[in-house]
């Protein structure tokens, strides 16, 4: 018998991202930092990241509470990023937003876009 | 007696002083809609789809993969009752379509099939640019005009609605219009190395290999393969292009056929046609770069002793 914890496949922001996203929110005057995460077709590599702050799901948007926020992803976009964290990576030489997405098999040079 | 019963050599000799018309069945036309369609499209393929003025006639684009191959050429043309058009090669098209449905995700963006709606017709001799004035244009109901890819021939393509075929057809045999064989036409593409779809245009190859530099925009920013793409131009790092070849003797080869030199690989032929015109054979064929015998011998396939000659095209005349 197979012991192993069965975890869905979900999505998650971790402490960082999340600190982050509501600071943007906080400027742009948002009192709730939702957060869109999708991707869309271009990019070096076939896929692009999409990050939106907006004010509540779309009609078939996949709803996942995290960090005390809401992400809203459509259907078709979670398909490419089931599993991902998305993280923050400040300072300097920090690449802002970063997704650490299972599904991708390779990335290009500034690493915003992916192939599965 | 009509021009298709001629030799090619006299039809060849017609459209250096009348205009010859040929159906292109080897085109697909897809219909496409919607608020996001040329961002999409932009993202997807090599020219800058964005900053184009439709108005003015149309625009080439290159779909590539994330390796920078090519999948096929896109000719992008406004549709007047809705959105745009994008003429490919028919077997590309549902390549094409399959490619554009897996990256529509969040955009808004629909796509249909209308080649059997729709009549594809390519014009060449003088001034066939221009020659359907304002007056024809009242007369047929052409849905675009459409730039030609030759070059050394005054050509323009026509997209018309297949209702309007036989109004279209008498009315451009009024004009002294005449039909050309397919074998003319593809001796004009191999010689103006026009690259087609599974000859030339395959995903082994890249637009820079194909010489397709006109329709690539280096400045646009991102698209599928763009990273590849801008580094081997950046960096010169292509390493074969496409050259015409020419060789006088009969021989049984295929499409695909290597071209060996002095015991080394340095071709691999895409196209090839006899023409009569100058009693030999021509070819397109992707061979080695910076390659500067002009005239060699060569193993093709299972032939030895092939006098061949290899002639790269000029860089000048392939871009804008």
């Amino acid at each position: 018998m197979n012991n192993h914890e069965f975890k869905p496949l979900t999505i998650s922001i971790s402490e960082n991202a999340a600190k982050h996203v509501k600071e943007f929110a906080s400027r742009d005057g948002k009192e709730t930092p939702n957060l869109r995460v999708g991707v869309k077709g271009g990019g070096c590599s076939g896929l692009t990241y999409v990050l939106d702050i907006v004010d509540g799901p779309g009609e078939n948007d996949k709803v996942i509470k995290d960090q005390g926020m809401e992400l809203y992803i459509d259907k078709k976009s979670y398909v490419f990023l089931a599993g991902t964290i998305l993280d923050y990576s400040g300072g300097l030489n920090g690449k802002g937003f970063v997704f650490d997405n299972p599904n991708a098999k390779t990335s290009c040079g500034c690493g915003t876009s992916f192939s599965v | 007696m009509t021009l298709l019963e001629l030799s090619i050599e006299d039809q060849y000799d017609y459209i250096h002083n009348n205009i010859g018309i040929i159906q292109r069945e080897d085109i697909g036309c897809l219909e496409i809609s919607g608020n996001d369609t040329l961002d999409l499209l932009n993202r997807l393929s090599t020219n800058d789809l964005i900053n184009f003025d439709y108005s003015k006639g149309s625009i080439s684009t290159i779909l590539t993969t994330n390796k920078g191959r090519m999948i096929d050429i896109l000719t992008i043309v406004k549709n007047n009752s809705r959105g745009y058009f994008i003429i490919c090669s028919l077997k590309a098209l549902e390549t094409v379509v399959e490619w554009i449905n897996f990256y529509t995700i969040i955009e808004d963006v629909s796509i249909h099939d209308v080649t059997s709606k729709i009549l594809y017709m390519t014009l060449i001799g003088p001034n066939s640019s221009h020659i359907l004035s304002d007056e024809s244009d009242n007369k047929i109901n052409i849905l675009n005009k459409i730039e030609s890819k030759f070059i050394f021939h005054d050509s323009i393509d026509i997209l018309i609605n297949i209702d309007e075929k036989n109004n279209v057809i008498n009315h451009l045999q009024n004009l002294k219009f005449d039909h050309i064989s397919k074998q003319l036409f593809e001796i004009i593409r191999i010689k103006e190395a026009i690259p087609m779809f599974e000859n030339e245009i395959t995903q082994k190859f890249n637009p820079l290999e194909a010489k397709l530099d006109k329709y690539i925009s280096f400045n646009k920013g991102c698209y599928i393969g763009q990273e590849v793409i801008a580094r081997l131009n950046t960096y010169n790092k292509i390493k074969r292009e496409l050259m015409n070849i020419e060789w006088d003797t009969k021989i049984a080869i295929n499409q695909g056929e290597k071209i060996v030199f002095k015991g080394e690989d340095i071709g691999l032929i895409t196209s090839f046609v006899y023409n009569p015109m100058e009693d030999n054979f021509i070819g397109l064929a992707y061979i080695k770069r910076n390659f500067d015998i002009k005239k060699i011998i060569a193993k093709i396939g299972v032939e030895n002793n092939i006098k061949l000659s290899v002639k790269p095209l000029e860089n000048i005349l392939r871009q804008q």
